[in-house]
């Protein structure tokens, strides 16, 4: 159900940046060299990148969001504080009257 | 009465805030640090609802704080979408009267009074509501996604979360429309009033239930 916004920041490395076309062409990821399920943040694979991945949330997009799935039948509203926060969380509990 | 957690009728295992003659507020999270916020619900009439109702409100938006809220006397700073009026059942659903709102102390304003489209929901299906609120300088606007059509297609929790992240220009499903209704521009006072930090919803029917099954909260910008 998470989904996450992948804002790739990677340079081309020093040495091959002089010769733009042959850096286009040396600098690739085809992701065959990471283990499944591991996060993105910090992967250096590749061949020809001169830095990692930045991933992380973004800043835009999906924020608080809640199924109300977590609660329990016949709670009442006031002060509950679940839900899931994508990028950030709420604020807050729920303030009901 | 405040809202309270109960069960779906519709869909299976769902649960949903039930409100009844209640108004809830919640802190977003993101401050006043947007341009642009997506409301998003995921709601039902409950099964305890009437073929026709007059003078019932039921206002979504945003608000400052949780102290005073638009449902309360007074309201510190609020915006967002107002149906009211008589609500009438029809073969698919309820058509009443909305328009944008602001309440500030105990004055509330309305914008343009049935500003296009209505908005009309099932009793036997979920309905999603996006308003999608983009600041102004001082008026602040909205565009929103509507019923359309004459179907009666549920949309499950899942496929409402599907949608949340869709641009309001593609946002495409079973006989609802995405639009920029005329007529919803008012004036919003941050600096005097207090900065639009909670999502707000209120529901003042008596005899009535409204049923969230999601709610959700977007930046688009």
């Amino acid at each position: 159900m998470i989904t996450k916004f992948l804002r790739r920041q990677r340079r081309f490395a020093v040495n091959e940046y002089p010769v733009p076309f042959r850096s286009i062409l040396n600098c690739y990821d085809d992701m065959e060299s990471y283990r499944l399920d591991r996060d993105l943040n910090g992967a250096i694979g590749g061949s020809g990148w001169f830095t990692p991945y930045n991933d992380r949330y973004s800043a835009m997009g999906l924020g608080p969001t809640d199924s109300i799935e977590s609660y329990t039948s016949g709670s009442s509203l006031n002060g509950l504080n679940g839900g899931v926060g994508y990028f950030l969380t709420w604020g807050g509990p729920y303030v009901d009257r | 009465m405040p809202s309270v957690i109960n069960t779906q009728t519709i869909g299976a295992s769902d649960l949903c805030i039930v409100m009844n003659n209640s108004q809830f507020g919640r802190a977003h999270g993101y401050g006043d640090t947007w341009n642009s916020l997506r409301i998003a619900l995921l709601f039902s009439a409950g099964p305890d609802n009437v073929q026709s109702i007059t003078g019932n409100v039921f206002r979504v938006g945003l608000c400052n704080g949780t102290v005073n809220m638009p449902g309360d006397v007074t309201t510190n700073n609020s915006y967002g979408v107002n149906f009211f009026g008589t609500w009438a059942r029809g073969t698919y659903g309820w058509n009443m009267s909305n328009s944008a709102f602001r309440r500030v102390g105990s004055t509330e304003t309305l914008s343009a009074t049935n500003i296009s489209p209505r908005l009309s929901f099932q009793g036997v299906s979920r309905y999603p509501l996006f308003i999608d609120i983009v600041k102004g300088s001082p008026n602040y606007t909205f565009n929103f996604w509507y019923h359309s059509g004459n179907g009666t297609a549920d949309m499950t929790p899942a496929s409402f979360f599907g949608y949340l992240n869709i641009p309001g220009t593609y946002l495409s499903y079973t006989d609802t429309t995405y639009g920029a209704p005329t007529g919803t521009s008012l004036a919003i006072d941050t600096a005097t009033n207090g900065i639009l930090d909670t999502v707000y919803c209120g529901w003042s029917a008596t005899t009535w239930s409204l049923w969230i099954s999601y709610i959700a909260v977007v930046r688009l910008s």
